[in-house]
């Protein structure tokens, strides 16, 4: 695939395929010490936590899990954690591992908005082989433009 | 008795209960599945607020000094979370292999210093407050019938499914070490050839996420029996040998923690069962009674088969596997184009077809 540069301005997805110095492994300890509870009044992440837990927010510290009944935000599951982070604190490096599958809609989403940075230990699924999907592979600056694009680097690199 | 450990830990919204049966366990799939609510309903029991049922102790493995956790633990199931840090680290390997403890770890990463099995690569199933496990990949073989196939590697697994398709190393080819095997799918160009991939399934838990995700380009069958090892006794060829039928009928019973991974037990023991015999098995060059028709037309062999080695071998999978494409020869291949590629083992080039009578006497061993 072609080296191509990055537009100037534009949003992208950054990904280290492995783990990246400087990244946050465990999303659990550092989500539960440094959420600010005014994020879960973000729409995004109402939207994100009812498809990812199947949990509806009710107030910034009171969510309703189909399983654990009320929970806070503390009780989400690492993966959403992890996509509030990539949302809320852009300049993070994510370790995206803690993602599964049905994440991968919500990186794009949030990538299309702003920058984002993640690093990444399996070969998640973005979708069909033919979709668009712009990224960049920080480890050898390959442009991605679709999922086989990353599915053929991913398979190489990890 | 046998190995497998059975696991229920719950409290009044939620019960876990699922057997664990080899010494490593993955258990990855989609996110708020409760992967970690298990982790820390492990760390948390109490036996009030949190009952947890199992024979062994059950211990969830901190980041912070987890060495010294380990060495003082045996004969526990010792549970990981997918923050931990030391989880693709060497020194975490060889805990791994030298501990006689069984781990679960939680991970949806690569793990490429770990022998783990598919089989052992599970989901969260979730009903209501009942969770469980699921197997990711159940299934060891897929129904085919393939234009090729590839090895793990050139040792004899390579051997006998070469011997499959008549010598024709257009049609069998081997990757070098069952984590390479995607670059060999990659280097076949033509996506619409149905390929097999053969490899020992017991250690390819770490390397089956990629084949899998190439199966979206390609037409790739998966043939993932144990080990080569395992097809071997689990074949005609062993089925009056008392020890090899035992463990192939409970192998959890005997194939302790102390073995990394289920492929050496198969190894070391079809070596021991058949040394110092005209059918000793080595690795490196399958020995010819195993692929070549019987020598000695009137008698049995050693092996107390008569007739074709490779069905023999193979018989308990033709309900999904069909070899016609691969044992029938190519109009495009001579006598001479493959005997110009391929590089017999000492054992091929030294064989014979005529076998010292003699060594009939030692056929009831088996």
């Amino acid at each position: 695939m072609m080296l191509l540069r990055k537009e100037k301005g534009e949003i992208m997805l950054y990904i280290t395929l492995g783990e990246k110095e400087g990244m946050v492994r465990d999303t659990k300890v550092y989500f539960d010490y440094n959420y600010e509870e005014e994020w879960l009044d973000d729409d995004l992440v109402k939207e994100m936590v009812l498809d990812v837990d199947k949990s509806t927010v009710i107030s910034h510290n009171h969510i309703v899990s189909p399983v654990l009944g009320d929970i806070t935000p503390k009780d989400l599951s690492g993966g959403v954690k992890t996509l509030i982070l990539m949302l809320k604190e852009p300049d993070l490096i994510t370790y995206a591992s803690n993602c599964g599958n049905n994440c991968s809609k919500w990186i794009l989403k949030v990538a299309a908005l702003q920058d984002v940075h993640i690093a990444l230990g399996y070969i998640m699924d973005f979708g069909n082989s033919g979709d668009i999907m712009n990224a960049i592979i920080e480890n050898d600056g390959t442009v991605i433009k679709t999922v086989e694009d990353f599915d053929f680097k991913a398979i190489e690199m990890l | 008795m046998n190995n497998i450990q059975h696991i229920r830990v719950f409290t009044k919204k939620l019960i876990y209960e699922f057997d664990i049966k080899r010494n490593i366990t993955v258990i990855n799939g989609n996110s708020a599945t409760g992967k970690t609510t298990l982790y820390d309903l492990i760390r948390l029991a109490d036996g009030i607020a949190i009952h947890l049922e199992c024979k062994r102790k059950c211990i969830a493995l901190p980041s912070k000094d987890w060495n010294i956790l380990l060495e003082s633990s045996t004969d526990s199931i010792i549970f990981i979370d997918e923050g931990f840090t030391a989880l693709k680290s060497h020194e975490f390997a060889r805990f791994v292999e030298n501990s006689g403890n069984y781990f679960v770890i939680i991970t949806r990463d690569i793990l490429v210093s770990l022998p783990y099995s598919v089989k052992e690569i599970y989901e969260m199933k979730t009903s209501g407050k009942y969770h469980s496990l699921v197997q990711t990949y159940p299934a060891e073989v897929e129904e085919c019938n393939p234009d090729m196939a590839i090895t793990e590697d050139k040792n004899a697994g390579f051997e006998f499914f070469l011997a499959l398709c008549n010598y024709d190393t257009k049609k069998c080819l081997y990757a070098d070490g069952k984590s390479k095997i995607h670059n060999r799918i990659i280097e076949v160009s033509d996506r619409e050839k149905e390929i097999l991939i053969v490899a020992g399934g017991a250690a390819f838990g770490c390397d089956i996420g990629k084949i899998m995700m190439l199966k979206e380009y390609y037409n790739i069958k998966l043939f993932l029996p144990e080990s080569f090892e395992y097809l071997l006794l689990q074949s005609d060829f062993f089925k009056t040998n008392r020890t090899i039928q035992e463990v192939l009928q409970n192998p959890y019973k005997y194939i302790t923690t102390d073995y990394f991974s289920w492929e050496r037990y198969f190894t070391q023991l079809i070596i021991k069962e058949t040394k110092d015999t005209s059918v000793a098995y080595t690795k490196k060059g399958i020995n010819t009674c195993y692929t070549l028709s019987c020598c000695c037309k009137e008698k049995p062999c050693n092996l107390m088969q008569l007739g074709d080695k490779i069905d023999i071998v193979l018989k308990n999978f033709y309900n999904k596997l069909c070899f016609y494409k691969l044992r029938n020869r190519s109009s495009e291949v001579s006598e001479d184009s493959v005997s110009e590629v391929f590089e017999p083992s000492d054992d091929f080039a030294n064989s014979s077809r005529t076998r010292d009578i003699s060594s009939f006497g030692e056929m009831n061993k088996f």
